[in-house]
């Protein structure tokens, strides 16, 4: 098989420092600094309009920063125009030229840099296997399918064997099977041809499925890089939490290696930076039982529960202080004799004081929550039903923020 | 013929689509046969007759009149006919050339102007129109004359002899051309740069296009339908043209546009006016045609 492509380089390839991009008054850009090492397939994650393609179009060339500098390989490019960086595009709505082929819109960037004709058929073939695309290159783009023209776009940069390819929800127009066989192709792509891609995408699922690393933005700023699962087990802000997946958040008040919500004392692995916070845990790290569990376990009630067929979504309820039953038993034999409600809590929180040696009067000030749980679906869970759910101490993320 | 048919979700029969397809013709049907068809054929008609003593339509059939356009007069042949039909053709050619040049450069500045001024230069460009034509020939006269800064700026410069004015002469025809002619390049072209995708530019810019390759396969060819607008409005009057060349041009310079209204004015020779207008109205299909052939395949850098 003939291929284009270089042994991947190692080391530091992309390097973006500071980089503030202001439209007017409007700052859409708020010093951003990114590392990428060569042959990285990095991923721009980020609700609509935090920035993402703006970014995108300052590596390009097409935007000129306000601040900061884009260092490729070590040399500084923000001067360069677009037409001189090693450094090529797949748009978001693909921009092929309509009036030339699926062979010549492949062909573009070769022929912009006057390559010679063997060269320039050789890369272009190429693209075609290495895309499919063999039964098309004669036809204009308006006679393709969204997929087939998706696919022209990247061979069309593919071809150019940039340093540095760049990808603005190059999926965003195909269906979901079809986006799914695409994310693939591209992780296969980008791993056969040792290449760095970046790739926007406001799809938490496709950034974790093609990605190395993902930086998760937020209002022209990074909120967090890493791994994906860095990024999905350890998010570092309710934002983080919040974005990639699901995660219930539970506020509550710092005591040493665990802290204080609503429902309870959970131990945690460290000691919350913060008086008051949050606390974050995924739905399926949350374990449902019939029995007690050791540690940070929760009486709770299902409020709901929602067959997905692959696995039941079950909310539970979860209740103020005392969680326990045999708790609540003996709190309402003594409530018998106090007529006022205020007297109850009051008596309940002395009690609990007593067993479990903790300030339950602050949690007073703290909502009780509900828990989102995903679970296997069988056996399915009723509403109404009680149950004992753990939230492991490892699956407790301290958030920052 | 009884098939029953939707047409626009309407269930009916394609003889009954038919009729009515008729009656909606007819209007368009009499207006092409009463204005086009039958002064074209009547043309067409006199080319073939003869002039008679006084200046009359004498209808005796002959092909003199298509004789004398190629140049065969009583003196033998001489090419001055088929001169003032090559420089027509060329005064148009450049005219438009011009206009084009011209029109892009203005196209983009007022497409890229913030909407509210936008208009106001498209208004600028339009104002010209609210004067005749020959008033704006006339004004050029003026500005051309000798006495006139531009002349004057000539005649420093050795260019022109001394008290002559610009005019008449080829360069003030040509002057005179495009000013009448630019808008009618600049306003379709408007049209087409306003919905420029520039996505295409970027994209080309992105794979390394130099500047004039980004815009002959990124921008020239999303401008076509505007550009051919314009072009056909340059082009098939500025062939016709006869009130400029005839007030800037002197009688040195004179295109066909002059030569029928010779003919049906001073000399009274109506069916050798006729057979001449055809001749233009050849040439400018020709034109017409070259440019079609040439549009299609652009693939100039
Ligand atoms: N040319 C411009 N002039 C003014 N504001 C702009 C311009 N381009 C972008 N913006 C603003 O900058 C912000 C970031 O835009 P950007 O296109 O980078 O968003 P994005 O993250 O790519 O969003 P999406 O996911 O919807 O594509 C937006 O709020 C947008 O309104
Ligand atoms: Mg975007």
């Amino acid at each position: 098989m003939t291929t284009v492509a270089r042994p991947p380089a190692t080391g530091e390839s992309l390097s973006i420092q500071n980089v503030v991009k202001k439209f007017g008054d409007f700052t859409a850009l708020g010093g951003v600094s990114l590392e990428v090492p060569s042959g990285e397939f990095f991923t721009l994650l980020g609700p609509s309009g935090c920035g993402k393609t703006t970014l995108l179009r300052i590596i390009a060339g097409l935007e000129v920063p306000t601040e900061g500098r884009v260092v490729l390989l070590g040399k500084d490019i923000t001067p360069l125009p677009a037409n001189q960086r090693p450094v090529n595009t797949v748009f978001q709505s693909y921009a092929l030229f309509p009036h030339l082929s699926v062979w010549e819109n492949i062909a573009f960037g070769l022929k912009s840099r006057r390559m010679d004709k063997a060269e320039v058929e050789r890369r272009v073939k190429y693209g075609l296997e290495i895309l499919q695309l063999e039964r098309f290159k004669d036809r204009l783009p308006h006679q393709l399918s969204g997929g087939q023209r998706q696919r022209v776009a990247l061979a069309r940069a593919l071809v150019n064997e940039p340093q540095v390819l760049l990808l603005d929800e190059p999926m965003s127009a195909l269906d979901a099977k079809l986006r799914a066989e695409v994310q693939v192709q591209l992780r296969r792509l980008q791993q056969q041809l040792g290449l760095t891609f970046i790739l926007v995408t406001h799809d938490q699922d496709e950034a974790m499925a093609v990605s190395d690393r993902i930086a998760l933005m937020r209002m022209g700023h990074l909120e967090q890089v890493g791994t994906p699962d860095e990024v999905y087990e350890r998010p570092r802000t309710r934002y983080a939490a919040e974005f990639l997946g699901a995660a219930n958040l539970i506020k509550g008040l710092r005591l040493p290696m665990g802290f204080e919500a609503s429902f309870g004392k959970l131990a945690l692995n460290r000691t919350p930076p913060w008086d008051e916070g949050y606390v974050a845990i995924r739905p399926e790290r949350v374990r449902l039982s019939e029995v007690e569990p050791r540690q940070n376990g929760l009486r709770v009630r299902v409020r709901e529960a929602v067959y997905r067929g692959a696995y039941q979504e079950v909310w539970l309820e979860t209740r103020r202080a005392r969680a326990s039953d045999e708790l609540r038993e003996s709190l309402s034999s003594s409530a018998m004799a106090s007529s006022s409600l205020e007297t109850r809590r009051a008596r309940a929180s002395d009690e609990l004081r007593e067993s479990l040696s903790s300030s339950a009067m602050a949690s007073s000030s703290l909502e009780p929550c509900d828990i989102r749980v995903r679970t296997a679906p069988h056996p399915t869970f009723q509403a109404g039903q009680e149950l004992w759910a753990e939230l492991p101490a490892d699956a407790l993320v301290v958030l920052d923020e | 013929m009884n098939r029953l048919i939707v047409w626009f979700g309407e269930l009916t029969t394609p003889a009954q689509l038919y009729r009515r397809g008729l009656w909606f013709l007819l209007p368009a049907v009499i207006w092409i046969l009463g204005l086009l068809v039958i002064p074209g054929l009547s043309l067409v008609a006199l080319s073939f007759a003869e002039r008679g003593q006084y200046g009359e339509v004498v209808w005796r059939f002959n092909l003199e009149n298509y004789a004398r356009l190629l140049g065969y007069g009583i003196f033998g042949w001489s090419p001055d006919t088929i001169l003032i039909l090559l420089r027509s053709l060329w005064v148009a050619f450049v005219t438009t050339l011009v206009c084009i040049v011209l029109a892009y450069p203005l196209a983009f500045f007022i497409a890229s102007r913030p909407p509210r001024t936008r208009y106001l230069w498209l208004a600028l460009v339009i104002i010209p129109f609210w004067t005749n034509l020959v008033i704006r020939t006339y004004a050029w006269q003026m500005l051309l004359a000798p006495d006139f800064p531009f002349a004057k700026l000539a005649q420093g410069l050795g260019l022109l002899a001394p008290d002559a004015g610009l005019y008449p002469s080829p360069l003030a025809v040509y002057i005179g051309m495009v000013t009448a002619f630019l808008p009618f390049v600049v306003m379709p072209l408007f049209s087409s740069v306003e919905r420029l995708d520039w996505s295409l530019v970027e994209a080309a810019q992105d794979l390394y296009a130099s500047r004039i390759r980004t815009f002959f396969q990124a921008v020239w060819p999303q401008t076509l339908p505007g550009l051919t607008v314009g072009v056909i409005l340059t082009f098939i009057p500025a062939m016709g043209m006869f009130v400029i060349p005839d007030l800037l041009g002197g009688a040195k310079y004179l295109l066909v546009g002059n030569l029928i209204q010779q003919q049906f004015y001073a000399s009274r020779d109506w069916p050798y006016g006729a057979a001449v207008s055809l001749g233009l109205m050849v040439m400018t299909l020709i034109g017409l045609a070259l440019y079609r052939r040439r549009g299609k395949d652009v693939d100039l850098v």
